[in-house]
């Protein structure tokens, strides 16, 4: 960057040896020089919030990865997975997207939701998840936008208009969309670990989810669009899943069942790389 | 909350905006009818005719240019207050090519580029976001930037025409507006804009070479090309 100033720089010196009818001080030149900095003013905060939105990509995938932990854990280990994880995603917003909320002030949050969309996203299903472990059911985007608006709080006296990063509700289907695929794992994993009672459930939660997405009909999205495909392919997993659960069950006593699907497990991972 | 209702609430707020930018393009059509009767209006002035008939060329464009106004406050009524960006594509590339008419009467008016408060009220817009439907800065410079190309190919015409002094003067134009540029730290699209305005100088330098070569300059242009 700082080389192409300077190139930039060294044409215009060159520019204005050879051309002396240039005027540095011309109504134009001054009104350019007005006009850079209002540019790269822009430039730059667009820059801050998707470095900022990264790293609440990169924090809340962190956070997904703890849930995930959860099958198979004593009942206190997975308090303390749990606790962790809403103390990592309050970190999350009090921070990163608060960091954004501040960046958005005073701007048409519009102008910038291209550089935060991915965060955010990512934010969504993490906090969903995290949801659906503790209530069994999912999120709202009404709640959601609640968590990232800032200032009504009784410790931000100053700020007059309310902070807050506007969550449009496409991005809230988008990680809602994403939620999906976590859920498949975290059946899968309830399956090997032998919790067979979740594995239903989220069964049931999905082919729900599966429904309200039927429902929409045609939504003109590419990326939602793309995820519907890969939660159809989810949702047949642990479909299958579910079924093969049952069918074993009359076979084998409820104890060793784990342990079979264990190795159902592995063969299935085994099959799908080859 | 019920998993349904998370999904009827989303499916209420799509219908809620496909409606809204149903509204706004059809705004958009009618200001784009008008920036193209502009544009076809401006090519004339690359006809031999059309080169010693520039002022009526430009009047003509005057009077398409003043519906402007009412068709851009006719937009702002479809689009929401505070959404300016969110239907900012939808009449982007249109914004352009009006900005770039603008640019194009006024050079070929007053031989000088209009600033962004200037074009912004030609268009019946402002130039800040809190004053209402403004003229996006990067948009000004886009426009702005797309007259170069009609530039140095009116400086080639004009040739053609036997004019031989208005090479001269879009030369001088195109470099006081490359100095001006050069301050800028383009990003994307205007950076490729402004990659155009390099060829359109070369291209208009390479006539005023060709006609110096040759003995064309014309006398009163000695002192100062």
């Amino acid at each position: 960057m700082a080389e192409l100033q300077e190139a930039s720089l060294k044409s215009e010196c060159k520019g204005s040896k050879q051309l002396p009818d240039i005027c540095q001080d011309s109504q134009l030149m001054m009104k350019f020089r007005e006009y850079s900095k209002m540019l790269d003013e822009k430039n730059d905060k667009h820059e801050r919030i998707y470095k900022t939105s990264r790293d609440v990509t990169v924090r809340s995938k962190r956070v997904i990865f703890t849930l995930h932990r959860i099958p198979g854990v004593a009942e206190d280990v997975k308090e303390n997975l749990l606790s962790s994880a809403a103390s990592e995603l309050r970190a999350i917003e009090q921070t990163l997207m608060k960091h954004i909320a501040m960046e958005l002030r005073d701007e048409e949050p519009h102008q910038f939701v291209n550089a935060y969309t991915a965060g955010i996203q990512e934010y969504v299903e993490a906090l969903s998840f995290h949801y659906f472990l503790m209530t069994g059911t999912i999120i709202s985007h009404s709640e959601t936008q609640k968590r990232v608006t800032f200032g009504a709080e009784a410790g931000d006296q100053i700020d007059v208009v309310p902070l807050s990063v506007l969550l449009q509700p496409k991005e809230y289907i988008l990680g809602i969309a994403d939620l999906t695929g976590e859920l498949m794992r975290f059946c899968i994993k309830c399956v090997s670990t032998g919790d067979f009672d979740k594995c239903y459930k989220i069964c049931d939660i999905l082919k729900t989810m599966h429904g309200g997405f039927l429902s929409l009909g045609y939504i003109p999205a590419k990326e939602l669009y793309h995820k519907m495909v890969v939660f159809k392919s989810s949702l047949h997993k642990v479909e299958e899943a579910c079924y093969s659960l049952q069918l074993r069950k009359s076979e084998v006593p409820a104890e060793m069942l784990s342990d079979v699907f264990a190795m159902y497990d592995a063969d299935e991972n085994h099959a799908h790389y080859i | 909350m019920d998993i349904a209702a998370a999904f009827s609430t989303y499916s209420s707020c799509v219908e809620r905006e496909a409606e809204l930018r149903e509204g706004v393009q059809g705004a958009v059509r009618e200001l784009e009818k008008t920036s193209y009767a502009i544009t076809t209006t401006l090519e004339k002035m690359h006809n031999t005719q059309g080169i010693q008939n520039i002022e009526t060329i430009c009047r003509e464009c005057h009077e398409e240019l003043s519906k402007v106004p009412a068709l851009y406050q006719a937009l702002q009524d479809k689009v929401p207050p505070g959404e300016f960006y969110r239907y900012h594509h939808n009449f982007r590339g249109t914004t352009h090519r009006l900005v770039a008419a603008t640019c194009l009467i006024t050079y070929l008016e007053e031989n000088s580029l209009p600033m962004h408060e200037e074009v912004a009220k030609s268009l019946g817009l402002c130039t800040q976001r809190d004053q209402g439907f403004h003229l996006d800065l990067e948009d000004y410079l886009q426009g702005t930037l797309s007259i170069s190309h009609e530039l140095s190919r009116l400086a080639i015409n004009s040739v053609t025409a036997g004019d031989y002094s208005r090479p001269f003067q879009i030369r001088q134009f195109l470099r006081d507006l490359h100095a001006a540029y050069s301050l800028l730290f383009p990003k994307n699209e205007l950076r490729k804009k402004f990659d155009e305005l390099k060829y359109s100088l070369k291209k208009t330098e390479e006539v005023v070479y060709n006609l110096s070569l040759r003995g064309l300059k014309p006398q009163e242009m000695e002192t100062s090309g």
